[in-house]
């Protein structure tokens, strides 16, 4: 709004949209140059972006143009237009950044494979070795609960070793991956001997592989932090070709670790001494009977 | 090592320390009061005491005659002061209810003689600690239940010393716990714990520093014996000087 308007400037003056006229309401000749050169200069530019996709120029020339009237910004109806002073910020000086644009105009987006760092999530080994000898059939539910509460993450990898006379090393599994017959322990079993050391002396290397090799996927790195290692059974041993002391050798290796943890369930008070033997930390016993 | 300490609950209930121990030439002993019952602190200390009084006090044959003995010579002199049986056991259930673990180190192994539950610590020869729960119910068997006849089917009349005999060729040296020490074993921060038992960790840090800084977490009354290895105590010493 001009202060002609305001304060009463003009009023009642013939409006004179004469070249000539217009001239004489700039203080100098330059300032109308500098004018109307801003209004080709932003006119072209509205062409150009139409082209080219430039964004910016659409605001300054609707300011310019009077979308009832069809005429531009300095040619307002009122005697003469401010339009250079108050309104300066759009249109009263060159702007360079249209020119700028249009030299160096933006490179097309081109997506370019990044090196991506996997983040790295640390899982808990539990190790579950099962005794299946006559001497666990009393406490089939109590194994059961054991095991099932040595097995409750979903995230963490899991090795369950059941041996008697004979036992093969299994893989690491997730708890999805386990299957029904690895966890529930259904007893009735008829086998006498267990080969306790020599599944003992296969364990630090078993650990050894698994730490060192690290699981990956699409997003994350796996890498193991913890280890527990939970023994059901009375832990003795009458089947095995290693001896007692590789054994014991073999476990002390695998508490040598910081990141070990150690449990024992016995099957009777008076046995509960062989896991401590071993070196196991907690030793616990299933039987409650004084 | 002797450690006796009050647990968290009971300083914050205004309970007293309610184990005890008592320890002289080979052997070491710990009574374990119950925590339900009002006063057995008074229990475990004047066990203790008669107990001191006897002379084959030491020797691991007379370690069962020498309890009963006790008890049957206290019992007489409370009968005294209470004439009918149920006041008698009433007073039995306020002060007399505490669990007995002792120890003995004998020439080739250590016998542990356990009546009721606790634990029993032991450090193998490659410095393996290993905790040893001794847990029979939740209501654990007190030898003074022997002298209650009130009790409907009392099954503890029949009841004796369980024996644990550790050979010195399997293990360096056997401790003895009241039941209070299970958080030592659940929280891997108080895994240190098994350097103190073992001296690996230089005298800085005390078995009792490492209770009182984490005395939240010890509810019961916390109570270890055991005889911790001078030679490695002694490196440790002189590493600390070097």
């Amino acid at each position: 709004m001009g202060i002609d308007r305001i304060f009463g400037i003009n009023k009642g003056k013939d409006k004179d949209n004469r070249p000539e006229a217009k001239k004489k309401e700039y203080d100098t000749e330059r300032d109308y140059i500098i004018k109307d050169y801003n209004v080709k200069k932003n006119s072209e530019n509205l062409d150009s972006d139409t082209k080219t996709g430039y964004r910016g120029s659409s605001k300054s020339v609707s300011s310019q143009e009077d979308s009832s009237t069809g005429k531009k910004g300095y040619e307002e109806d009122f005697g003469y237009s401010y339009q250079g002073f108050f309104d300066y910020g759009n249109q009263g000086y060159p702007n360079d950044d249209f020119a700028d644009k249009r030299r160096y105009p933006a490179e097309p987006k081109v997506i370019r494979p990044r090196f991506m760092y996997k983040q790295t999530l640390y899982r808990k080994l539990t190790i579950i070795l099962i005794e299946e000898t006559t001497a666990l059939n009393p406490f089939v539910n109590i194994v059961s609960k054991i095991i099932e509460s040595s097995c409750q993450s979903e995230s963490d990898y899991y090795c369950i070793i059941k041996y008697g006379d004979t036992f093969t090393m299994p893989k690491l599994l997730f708890k999805k991956e386990l299957k029904q017959e690895d966890i529930i322990f259904k007893g009735n079993i008829t086998n006498e001997k267990s080969c306790l050391y020599d599944v003992v002396c296969n364990i630090p290397p078993f650990v050894e592989e698994a730490v060192l090799s690290h699981k990956e996927d699409e997003r994350y790195k796996y890498m193991i932090s913890e280890i527990e290692v939970v023994g059901i059974g009375t832990c003795t041993d009458n089947a095995s070709k290693n001896t007692k002391k590789d054994a014991y050798t073999a476990f002390n290796k695998l508490l040598s670790r910081k990141d070990i943890k150690t449990k024992y369930c016995c099957t009777s008070d008076v046995l509960m001494q062989e896991p401590a033997k071993f070196g196991f930390r907690n030793i616990v016993c299933m039987s409650k009977e004084y | 090592m002797k450690i006796s300490r009050q647990g968290y609950t009971h300083y914050s209930d205004g309970i007293n320390n309610q184990d005890f121990y008592y320890t002289e030439g080979n052997m070491k002993m710990i009574l374990d009061g119950c925590s339900d019952s009002k006063y057995s602190e008074i229990g475990t200390r004047l066990f203790v005491q008669l107990f001191a009084t006897l002379p084959n006090r030491t020797k691991l044959e007379c370690f069962e005659e020498n309890v009963k003995y006790v008890f049957d010579k206290l019992l007489e002199q409370f009968k005294f002061w209470y004439k009918s049986q149920e006041d008698l056991e009433n007073f039995i259930m306020d002060n007399l209810l505490f669990t007995i673990v002792a120890c003995f180190e004998t020439e080739n192994s250590f016998v542990v003689k356990l009546f009721g539950d606790g634990y029993v610590v032991t450090v193998n020869h490659n410095d393996c600690v290993s905790y040893i729960k001794h847990y029979y119910g939740r209501r654990p068997t007190y030898y003074v239940y022997k002298y209650c006849e009130l009790i409907p089917n009392n099954i503890f009349k029949e009841y004796e010393f369980k024996t644990f005999t550790f050979s010195k060729e399997d293990f360096k040296e056997i401790g003895i716990a009241s039941d209070g020490i299970a958080p030592i074993v659940k929280y891997d921060s108080l895994k240190t714990f098994d350097d103190i038992i073992t001296s690996k960790l230089k005298s800085d840090y005390t078995a009792e520093g490492v209770i009182l800084s984490n005395i939240q977490s010890f509810g019961d009354d916390v109570t270890l014996v055991i005889n911790q290895d001078i030679k490695n105590y002694e490196k440790s010493k002189n590493e600390e000087e070097t």
